[in-house]
């Protein structure tokens, strides 16, 4: 028995072994060498590359070119499943590679035409930027011709299984364009907020109505305070408010965007130490895993006028050249600028032809496509895509729009026969990366404005700094001018002409300011100016007033680099600030988080959702009762009778509703409409803090001095394939967290959390992708860090080597000479002809 | 005494019992049954419904406007009629409120001949959180393995608390509400009651209190 135990025993830790080795072997197959020397490549000349520290290619090469496939090479290195995904994403392909789950994301994306507009835009291009297109495609495919398709990612060794017919495609050139159509659709949608308005059009108080609708805060900055417009759009302003439910601020912040901003901020040489400007920026996209951002330079060795590429920053995996960084004169940010780039328009169908439209008293021909979906071991999905000159036509799909509950849904007049029509700056063809690789290259401030006048979609806010000294802000892109009386919040009649864009806001009119008699420029997707030739924007600028305290605090003395790093991550929130005293005003009761909230004010430091702050977490806790139950009776009916919830989310705009109200202690909301009683303020707050006790006592027990606010409030970082197969062991080893976090949505360390929800960073919201500090005396002192690493690769040792740094916001040196990039290289590898 | 949103005397509930721990409910019901009953009234995890009212628009009913009673973040086991089993649990996301809405209730149909989906006043209670149960609790267990545990219990509830006053079975077509809202599990006589032949199983309301003795008994907590 003994002998039968022992052999049992061997076998068992034997085949345990063997499926470990397996494991290892598997899991570093996709690994690259970072330190190869190849031959035979589609080059003109040897490119050296050499990895940092932290993973980081800085690629040398005599001419641009090779640069850009070399490039192209070691993204696809690092992060090939990444732009396999993204490319077959954006371009409507999803379903091939994933079968099932990618066909709803297909149907609606080949409907946008995602791919047809990034051809086009393609071969609109001019010669030198299609080039460089060409030449960064070569050098993924190029990777992908030199291993086995297994050996590309961990993704395709499942693949192989999974969806054993699948083979990699060639890159295209065009599929950097179709990406950029993705980051619009994720920063510039407001067109399911039309559908909405369309639902529950006029059915609320005028009261209620103003209230959702609070203006600009006065004592927040604009970004830009000294500047005179020279055009006026009154379409974009002049609309007819009283019935309308929403403006453009609620569609976004009621509803999903509430954290999706940016900041950026750059201060002249008159306040910094150097007397040069140091220019900040950190994103604020989905946390995912790899990252948005993989950083690289891209360096003409030797540089010169017939190679004077020198750039380096942040990029997409699967797109060429630094999106945002800076090369040897000057530094570029962005943040999101939200104007209204999307409009519904209802076709009149011709009842005897469903493929003709009306327009001004005539049939109309649409264009119509033929979109075919491939799926693994399945016929394909074929369908037709029709477009009117407004755009394509979205009922065609179940979604988002479903013609016929639309129907019932819909409060506003529809003809009987109808289809809904997208109108989106997006789908023109733009030149927006056209504007990214002239920043690559721009010398000063007037190359800037001239590179800024291509950057069509999606508008962002264009901050500038040089080694000259200059600060400059420019907002760019593509806003369209309405028709006289259309807010561009409801679908309106498309068989009118007279409904159609007048065009789009001339570059001239668009707000740009260069150095500014404060010494600084904040951008936060705060609004622009009081006069910006488009609807207020969503956001009441609490992050910029946060980086304007810093930044004030900071100008006693000189500023560092070190300071603004200080800045980035700081986690004072004027939510708590501006509400608490009328809470403390409002309410007697005994409740430990309101004893908490006002220990908290009395610390030094007081409203700062610091990882370890027990008030951070009485306040998380607090705010979001206060929200849910202020608003859960915030209800609307469509026209069928079902119900629509307009509780808010988690933005600034609902801390300056509260804050409105709060000024009336009877205020209607105030009063649970349902309930027999008639409540005010002191009464709501007493069942709302009776609820944050019982809450926090749940999460986080019944000691103040041990409520923690990174307790609660976590990220996760999830692979979009292996992290939620749902394969507990393999999510374990791919996934990363969670982690405790500090901020909060409106602090600068913007990371933003949902009131319905939990109060972790679910990937909706945002969270800084990145953080970047450029340093314009000296570019060596510049730092950068990434939420997780560089590789997209799990066994390699830099695939969450940044995660520490990230969350207690130690950032790294960012290497621009040479000689620093060689003191620091790990390998260096070559690519050669 | 819970602070609750709806005071137990505007919803008609007698004898509220419990305190702040006591957090945990059970939605009994065969909403998943067909496909009408999930495209109408959503499945287990989504939402609680209720009526505010019976069809006259008069009266409370007790196991209905119990719903009112429910704070955020109580605990909602979900009790599937059909597969006779708690099959799992969710959490409320905030205070129930009123609105229009859908109920479908066999019994209103069979007594007050209401149409088949109208809309009408509810109490919605949103939920969050919606996690199976690894190992359903099947409605035999209760009597197989837990019987002799969960009876002195019952008994002991309502010797410390006592039964409510004030309800009757009129409100649900014949049958008998008190105490059956305070707890989900009940006590049932088998065939001649006075042999005093006990089984337990779950509560013939749609919703009802659930006691933290019980719940640990049942190994639920």
């Amino acid at each position: 028995m003994k002998k039968i135990l022992k052999w049992f025993s061997i076998i068992v830790v034997s085949l345990v072994g063997a499926l470990l080795v397996a494991g290892i072997i598997i899991f570093r197959m996709p690994l690259p060498d970072h330190e190869i020397d190849i031959s035979g490549l589609p080059l003109n000349d040897s490119v050296e590359i050499i990895r940092d520290d932290r993973g980081v290619p800085h690629i040398y090469g005599t001419n641009v070119d090779d640069i850009l496939f070399a490039q192209g090479y070691v993204h696809a290195q690092d992060r090939f499943w990444q732009l396999e995904f993204w490319s077959h994403l954006s371009t409507g392909r999803l379903a091939s590679l994933i079968g099932d789950p990618g066909v709803g994301a297909d149907l609606l994306f080949r409907t946008y035409g995602f791919n047809r507009v990034a051809e086009e835009e393609y071969e609109q291009m001019s010669p030198e930027m299609k080039n460089d297109l060409i030449q960064y495609t070569k050098g993924i495919n190029a990777y992908i011709k030199s291993r086995p398709q297994r050996k590309l990612s961990l993704e395709h060794f499942f693949l192989t299984f999974i969806n054993p017919d699948y083979v990699v495609d060639e890159y295209l050139p065009y599929y950097p364009l179709s990406w950029a159509k993705m980051m619009a659709y994720d920063l510039n949608g407001n067109y399911d907020a039309e559908i909405r308005n369309a639902k529950t059009y006029g059915t609320l108080s005028e009261t209620i109505n103003s209230l959702l609708k609070p203006p600009f805060p006065q004592k927040h900055p604009y970004i830009v305070e000294d500047w005179t417009s020279t055009g006026t759009f009154t379409s974009n302003y002049n609309f007819d408010i009283i019935q309308s439910l929403f403006i453009s601020y609620s569609t976004r912040d009621l509803r999903f965007t509430d954290s999706i901003g940016s900041n950026s901020w750059a201060i002249s040489g008159l306040h910094t130490e150097s007397g040069y400007p140091i220019l900040a920026n950190d994103p604020h996209l989905s946390a995912q895993l790899p990252p948005i951002w993989y950083e690289n330079g891209l360096h003409c060795f030797p540089y010169g006028p017939n190679c004077n590429l020198d750039a380096i920053g942040l990029s997409f995996a699967g797109s060429p050249y630094v999106i945002i960084g800076h090369n040897s004169s000057s530094a570029w940010g962005f943040t999101n600028m939200g104007p209204d780039v999307q409009d519904l328009y209802i076709e009149k169908i011709n009842p005897a032809n469903p493929n003709q439209y009306e327009v001004d008293g005539e049939w109309k021909d649409m264009e119509r496509f033929t979109e075919i979906i491939y799926l693994p071991n399945q016929e394909p999905i074929i369908i037709e895509v029709r477009e009117t000159h407004h755009g394509p036509i979205l009922s065609d799909r179940d979604y988002p729009i479903n013609n016929i509950e639309f129907s019932e849904q819909s409060r506003i007049e529809l003809p009987e026969n109808y289809a809904i029509s997208l109108s989106w700056t997006a789908l023109h063809p733009g030149k927006t990366f056209q504007s990214i690789r002239d920043f690559n290259y721009m010398k000063n401030y007037e190359e800037f404005r001239e590179a800024t006048k291509n950057f069509h979609v999606p508008a962002q806010n264009l901050l500038y700094a040089d080694i000259d000294g200059n600060i400059a802000y420019q907002s760019p892109g593509l806003i369209p001018i309405r028709a006289e009386g259309h807010s561009g919040q409801y679908p309106i009649p498309g068989w009118d002409s007279s409904n159609d864009w007048k065009g789009f806001v001339p570059f001239d009119s668009l707000p740009f300011i260069l150095n500014p008699e404060s010494g600084y420029i904040i951008t936060a997707n705060q609004s622009i100016h009081p006069d910006q030739p488009w609807l207020d924007s969503h956001n009441k600028g609490y992050r910029g007033q946060s980086i304007k305290r810093v930044i004030e605090n900071n100008l006693s003395e000189k500023v560092s680099v070190d300071d603004v790093m200080n800045m980035q991550i700081n986690n004072y929130d004027y939510s708590p600030f501006y509400i608490l005293p009328y809470i403390f005003d409002s309410v007697y009761t005994e409740s430990l988080v309101l004893n908490e909230l006002k220990a908290w004010t009395e610390r030094e430091t007081a409203y700062e959702m610091n990882i370890d702050s027990s008030g951070a977490a009485a306040w998380g806790v607090f705010i979001k009762n206060l929200v849910n139950h202020t608003f859960e009776e915030l209800i609307v009916y469509d026209g069928s009778g079902e119900e629509i919830n307009l509780m808010p989310g988690h933005s600034d705009t609902t801390i300056e509703i509260l804050l409105s109200m709060l000024k009336d202690p009877n205020h209607i909301l105030w009063d649970y409409q349902s309930t027999e009683n008639k409540e005010n303020l002191s009464d709501l707050l007493v069942i709302v803090l009776d609820v944050s006790d019982s809450e926090i006592i749940d999460l986080l027990g019944d000691n103040p001095k041990n409520w923690e606010w990174g307790e609660i409030h976590t990220i996760t970082y999830s692979t979009n394939l292996l992290g939620q197969a749902g394969i507990a062991p393999l999510t374990a080893m791919v996934d990363l967290g969670p982690y405790k976090v500090s901020g909060s949505a409106n602090t600068v360390n913007a990371t933003g959390w949902s009131f319905d929800g939990d109060y972790s960073i679910a990937d909706k919201f945002g969270h800084p992708s990145m953080r970047m500090i450029v340093d314009l005396s000296n570019f060596n002192n510049s730092k950068t860090v990434l939420p997780t690493g560089q590789s997209g690769h799990v066994f390699s040792k830099y695939y969450d080597d940044q995660v520490d740094s990230w969350i207690s916001n130690e950032m790294f040196p960012q290497y621009y000479s040479r000689e620093l990039v060689s003191e620091n290289s790990k390998n260096v590898m070559y690519l050669r002809p | 005494m819970v602070n609750s949103k709806y005071s137990p005397d505007e919803l008609g509930i007698k004898n509220v019992w419990w305190g702040k721990e006591e957090k945990y409910w059970i939605e009994i019901s065969n909403k998943d049954k067909n496909e009408e009953h999930t495209k109408y009234r959503g499945d287990f995890g989504y939402d609680l419904r209720a009526p505010t009212k019976d069809w006259s628009g008069q009266k409370n009913i007790p196991m209905y406007s119990l719903l009112g009673l429910v704070r955020p973040n109580d605990v909602i086991f979900h009790c599937s009629r059909t597969k006779g089993a708690i099959i799992g649990k969710s959490v409320a996301s905030g205070f129930p409120y009123i609105t229009q809405g859908t109920y479908f209730s066999p019994q209103a149909r069979r007594f007050a001949g209401a149409p088949k989906f109208p809309k009408r006043k509810i109490y919605k209670v949103k939920l969050k959180k919606f996690k199976k149960l690894e190992n359903p609790l099947y409605e035999d267990q209760l009597n197989t393995r837990y019987k002799d545990e969960i009876i002195p219990t019952l008994n002991s509830l309502y010797e410390s608390y006592g039964t409510p006053e004030g309800t009757t079975s009129e409100d649900i077509s014949g049958y008998p509400v008190t105490p059956n809202i305070y707890c989900g599990i009940n006590m049932f006589y088998e065939g001649d009651w006075t042999k005093r032949n006990i089984s337990v199983g779950f509560s013939p309301v749609v919703f009802a209190k659930m006691p933290i003795k019980i719940l640990k008994i049942l190994n639920l907590i």
